[in-house]
């Protein structure tokens, strides 16, 4: 809303870590390799199967069962406070009460701990990292993707080239967690090895959510929901 | 009782090379002759009793030290301290080596084979070479180590005939008794102890008569305990002054080494790791590390230095680095970690959390805690460790730190006013009025408008949190 320059309040960018030494086409290749058993893989892909329950019956549809865990997902939306974090809310919430760690990676605002209580997330069980220079950032995201301790890691990323996300889905893989990244939409056409990448937009009642690219198909399908915004 | 002798042939040099590799060729002297030379420096062909001249004519870089003795006692605990691990009965042979009472501890490390693979790997990597012994008495286990000759006798029965194949010379007696004995064709143990005792006892003397019968085993040889130190304490000397890099990590390592060798003596871990980085006229940078859950894994404990090391500013190069642990706590060996299972998120998440602040700072790293108090900007707390609380009310998910002025004119209001008004008994009140509101491109704000009469804003509009 440009009338309010007061309340235009720009999603934290974040630069990406410069040189990542690896052969992407080249590992990329390897561990595409029918013979190449990796951990965590096996388990990845069976859950992404069953997927993570959204919590919303037409976003699993669309989803085809849910959000994939081990995996990277993007949500693509300009202006924050359109219903960014409640879409996520009901698995984060599940995962924390199976014991599962959240961490937030530069989060642009306080997440506000009686509605996450509300909405039935598990404060014991969230992590807040801050860290001060951006190239920590993807840093931080990696490690707590790898750690193999964190269900979700929820990262403020702005911009990132596809080396980097490659990196940090080869971790979330590892790691078996479910690294979700919000990211203007001005990033749609860059290219992306997250598995599931989702236009948000607000809507009356809620958000709309268009798929721009979902592995295993189902890509330009939306969906509306309303959102019980507390 | 069984019976591990380690002798430390080049403690005297090493104890003052502690902090670096032995790629350097290096010397000990005594009286302007060299008394020890390392491996580097004999592959250079110098040898212990040359002059140092003749030595520096064949390795020009060889550096040559004095004696320190100092050096060789701190060195000489530091290595008890680390040899806890393996028995809780040492006893210190002065400058010389140390005395552990396997027995008990043989089960625990899977054999004596095993045992000593773990020690011969572990003392080099802490800057020492060493030669072992195992016998049933100190005596005997001692005179094996100190010759160079690896005895493994695991009973009484065969320590005579063991020891008879033994020189001399594990008998340090003087020169002239000792060529005595030779002259007369007496270079072995067994020879002597053919002869008649009193004959014995008049060539070699009572004391070595008595050392002989303590290493047979005839006689009591009640060997001094040695006190562990309550805190780990461990400073390591540096080559040269180092600006930080390979060097510094190098040094680093080894301190680590000790300390997890003492904090699995004593069953504990480290809970906070103090670091001093001394330098030559500045006063020394220090460097605390706190543990959530005390650890001793050495990769986990130098990653968490060395990341934390890189974001320090160290303002001179270093000269010497001290280490020291004061806050040892019991550590709860979980069958997890014998078995090298893969452990819960539980157990994981402490390194996590210390890796991250390693790096990013200690409260860049936290939690989150519900705290019932109205205003939403008390509301929420970061913690530092894991701690719940309920939740009281439905609210944006997001907050801003501090609300920001806000122009009303393009919202729509979509819910309020919520009134919200407390906090007068601590001094900080507030009175506001919340609304929610709908910016045109569909954000959904939380606003709230300052009440007339409660302070200099009142009237103005602020944004406070959003509706992700």
């Amino acid at each position: 809303m440009s009338a309010c320059p007061q309340t235009s309040v720009a999603p934290c960018e974040a630069h990406v870590a410069r040189e990542m030494p690896v052969d992407d086409a080249g590992v990329d290749r390897l561990l595409r390799h029918p013979q190449i058993w990796r951990a965590g893989r096996e388990a990845a892909r069976a859950r992404q199967m069953s997927g993570l329950p959204t919590g919303f019956q037409e976003l699993d549809e669309t989803l085809i069962g849910g959000w994939p865990q081990g995996m990277l997902t993007e949500l693509l939306y300009e202006g924050d406070g359109i219903g960014e974090l409640s879409l996520l809310m009901p698995a984060l919430a599940q995962l924390s009460r199976h014991g599962r760690w959240l961490a937030w990676v530069a989060p642009p605002y306080v997440p506000y701990a009686p509605a996450l209580a509300a909405r039935g997330v598990d404060l014991s069980r969230v992590l807040m990292i801050h860290p001060r220079a951006e190239t920590d950032v993807l840093w931080s995201l990696e490690q707590a993707l790898r750690s193999g301790t964190c269900g979700a890691v929820l990262g403020w990323v702005g911009k990132a080239d596809d080396r980097a996300l490659r990196r940090l889905q080869l971790a979330a893989a590892e790691g078996d967690s479910w690294g979700v990244l919000f990211r203007p939409a001005s990033v749609a056409q860059d290219p992306s090895p997250a598995a599931l990448r989702l236009l948000l937009k607000p809507d009356q009642q809620g958000v709309s959510v268009n798929v721009l690219k979902r592995r295993g198909g189902n890509i330009g399908a939306g969906v509306q929901l309303s959102l019980d915004l507390g | 009782m069984l019976w591990l002798a380690l002798h430390f042939p080049l403690l005297p040099l090493e104890a003052l090379t502690r902090g670096e590799d032995g790629a350097r060729p290096l010397a000990l002297e005594v009286a302007r002759r060299l008394r020890l030379v390392n491996a580097t420096a004999r592959e250079a062909g110098v040898r212990a009793d040359m002059s140092i001249n003749a030595a520096l004519a064949l390795a020009p870089d060889l550096r040559v030290l004095a004696r320190r003795e100092a050096d060789e006692e701190r060195a000489l605990h530091g290595l008890a301290t680390w040899a806890l691990q393996f028995s809780p009965q040492i006893s210190l042979v002065e400058g010389e080596g140390m005395l552990l009472e396997i027995g008990a501890s043989l089960r625990l490390f899977g054999g004596l084979d095993a045992l000593l693979d773990t020690i011969r790997a572990g003392v080099p990597t802490l800057g020492f070479s060493v030669r072992d012994a195992v016998a049933p008495t100190p005596a005997a286990a001692w005179m094996g180590a100190w010759l160079g000759v690896p005895l493994r006798i695991d009973s009484s029965d065969r320590l005579t005939a063991a020891l008879a194949g033994l020189d001399v010379s594990a008998l340090r007696l003087s020169a002239k008794q000792e060529s005595r004995l030779r002259g007369m064709g007496l270079h072995r143990l067994g020879q002597l102890l053919r002869l008649p005792r009193a004959g014995l006892a008049r060539r070699i003397g009572t004391d070595a008569l008595d050392h002989l019968d303590r290493a047979l085993g005839r006689k009591a040889d009640p060997r001094p305990g040695w006190q562990p130190p309550a805190v780990f304490e461990s400073t390591l000397d540096l080559p040269v002054e180092v600006e930080g890099g390979a060097p510094l990590r190098f040094a680093l390592h080894r301190l680590v080494l000790e300390l997890a060798g003492f904090l699995r003596g004593a069953d504990a871990g480290a809970g906070v790791l103090d670091l001093h980085f001394h330098h030559r006229e500045l006063a020394a940078t220090p460097l605390t590390l706190r543990l959530l859950t005390p650890g001793r894994d050495v990769e986990h404990l130098e990653g968490l230095i060395t990341t934390r090391l890189e974001r320090t500013r160290l303002p001179a190069p270093v000269l010497a680095v001290t280490l020291r642990c004061d806050d040892v706590r019991s550590f709860e060996t979980r069958a997890g970690d014998l078995f090298g299972l893969r452990r819960g998120p539980d157990e994981l998440m402490p390194a996590l959390i210390e890796r991250l602040r390693a790096r990013l700072g200690d409260g860049q790293v936290h939690g989150l805690r519900a705290v019932a108090d109205h205003r939403p900007e008390r509301a929420w707390h970061g913690v530092d460790g894991k701690q719940g609380g309920e939740g009281r009310s439905r609210r944006p998910l997001w907050l801003l730190v501090e609300a920001r002025p806000v122009d009303t004119r393009r919202l729509r209001r979509l819910a309020g006013p919520e009134r919200i008004e407390t906090g007068w008994w601590d001094g900080d009140p507030i009175a506001r009025d919340y609304f929610v509101a709908q910016t045109r491109d569909g954000r959904r704000l939380w606003i709230y408008q300052a009440r007339t009469g409660s302070g200099p804003d009142a009237g103005n509009w602020y944004l406070h949190g959003l509706f992700a």
